[in-house]
């Protein structure tokens, strides 16, 4: 279990389970709907497909039949408004890829967030997108039929092939996935020399962002949360012109979590890495305040 | 683990969906599936969960078995995407712990990213889901020794991968 983790890998996991899923409350109605109409149809006209018995005519809860048939009748509607919404937020994601680098991407995913929070429907002003990703619905009706089979009744560890249908794409009028788009923007970046600019400049906000962070952290003794911010910095921009700074401030947060070994250790790789730097001398001195 | 007749106490689909699409959602992004894809992931297992719901054996614990479902449906569309690379998260917003979260999760799944596929499965269900390692191994169908085993080996991967992920020695 988790508790047979190290603590800052606990926090870790904990932080994980608790963190918000960006665009998943905008989906949860489009995707409900889509399934539910998806399943009407299956039932009246393809059961059968299903391995065993007709499982999705049997599977189809009484209960439901009638939100089914409803849904069914509007799933076009909802699909539009909804997945409309769904779709803004990953508009906002590709505006950020063109315009902004990989970095602002999830920034503006972030932003999305930040968004969504507040504003439960973000209506937002669609961004202009390139021409090539026009706004469509996300959940396309199951033109593909997911892997099958699921435990615990079956041994099988391999994905069942896929039926016929499993290697379709969508048929013509059916939403295409919405990774497809996705990877289409990160396949055709606009590589102006003021996107360049704009790149490097949103990299450089977002690399200070996550050194302040990690600043303002430890100074209100959050260490762990210090830590997370660094080592998120150390991953995206480990060859960086904060490094030095990002380094120091992993010294001091583990010295403010009491965790003396490993800060000594990133002393001596930070001895190694900047020796003429005048942060030595501070990195050294966090440790002699923290030894008795 | 003999599938059940379809029984008055089974939750109804809306009441699953209602009360699980973010562990759903949430176990795609868990499993390796982009951002980007993790809304049709959802829906897909969601269309299976539909379909089989009268194979659901009321007396077990619901998540492991939509665990099995996502972690299909996860599979397919990691080898659809073989190659892809997600883009990594950055903030721009301001400094607050639902960033902090938002950046540990990207770090969590970043390292289960480079876990071997079972040993990955394995982890998530019991440390993450918190899943009893014996339900663990009847969900994923493998004798209790070995769902130790690929439980340890994934413990390892994942600690390493923090670490190299943060720059921790």
């Amino acid at each position: 279990m988790s508790d047979e983790l190290d603590p800052e890998l606990q926090a870790l996991l904990q932080a994980e389970r608790t963190a918000p899923l960006p665009g998943a409350a905008e989906a949860k109605g489009a995707i409900l709907a889509h399934v539910l109409a998806a399943s009407a149809v299956t039932a009246t006209s393809a059961a059968a497909a299903v391995s065993g018995t007709s499982a999705s005519a049997a599977g189809a809860p009484t209960a439901t039949t009638d939100l089914v048939a409803k849904t069914a009748q509007t799933a076009g509607q909802v699909a539009t408004q909804t997945a409309g919404t769904v779709w803004t937020s990953k508009a906002l994601i590709l505006f950020a890829l063109t315009t902004g680098g990989i970095g602002a991407a999830i920034g503006s995913g972030a932003t999305f967030l930040a968004l969504s929070e507040t504003t439960p429907t973000p209506q937002a002003p669609t961004p202009q997108v390139p021409e090539h990703q026009t706004p469509r619905p996300v959940p396309a009706l199951p033109a593909e039929v997911p892997a099958e089979e699921a435990p615990p009744n079956t041994t099988e560890r391999t994905p069942a092939p896929e039926n016929e249908s499993g290697s379709e794409e969508p048929s013509t009028g059916t939403p295409q996935r919405a990774h497809q788009t996705h990877r289409a923007g990160m396949n055709t970046p606009p590589p102006t020399a003021s996107s360049e600019q704009t790149n490097r400049d949103s990299s450089l906000a977002a690399e200070r962002t996550l050194i302040d962070r990690a600043v303002a952290a430890l100074r209100t003794g959050r260490a762990q949360d210090a830590m997370v911010a660094l080592m998120a910095h150390e991953r995206r921009f480990a060859q960086s012109s904060l490094a030095e700074e990002r380094d120091l401030l992993s010294i001091e947060a583990l010295v403010q979590q009491g965790r003396e070994e490993q800060a000594q250790r990133r002393l001596q790789l930070f001895e190694r890495r900047y020796p003429t730097s005048p942060r030595v001398a501070r990195a050294r001195a966090l440790l002699r305040r923290s030894s008795p | 683990m003999s599938p059940p007749a379809h029984s008055a106490s089974s939750p109804s689909f809306e009441a699953l969906y209602e009360t699980h699409f973010d562990y759903v959602w949430r176990t795609m992004l868990r499993l390796g599936v982009m951002e980007s894809a993790v809304a049709d992931a959802t829906q897909n297992a969601f269309l299976v969960v539909h379909r089989r719901l009268h194979t659901f054996d009321a007396t077990r614990p619901v998540r492991p078995w939509l665990f099995g479902i996502a972690r299909n449906v996860a599979r397919e569309e990691r080898r659809r995407f073989a190659n892809r690379k997600e883009a990594a998260p950055i903030e721009v917003g301001e400094e607050n712990r639902t960033q902090a979260r938002l950046e540990a999760a990207q770090l969590v799944r970043t390292a289960l990213s480079s876990l071997e596929e079972v040993r990955r499965e394995v982890f998530v269900l019991h440390a993450l889901d918190e899943v009893p390692m014996k339900e663990v191994a009847a969900t994923l169908q493998m004798p209790l020794n070995t769902a130790y085993s690929h439980f340890r080996r994934g413990r390892e991967a994942f600690r390493l991968a923090v670490r190299r992920l943060g720059g921790q020695p």
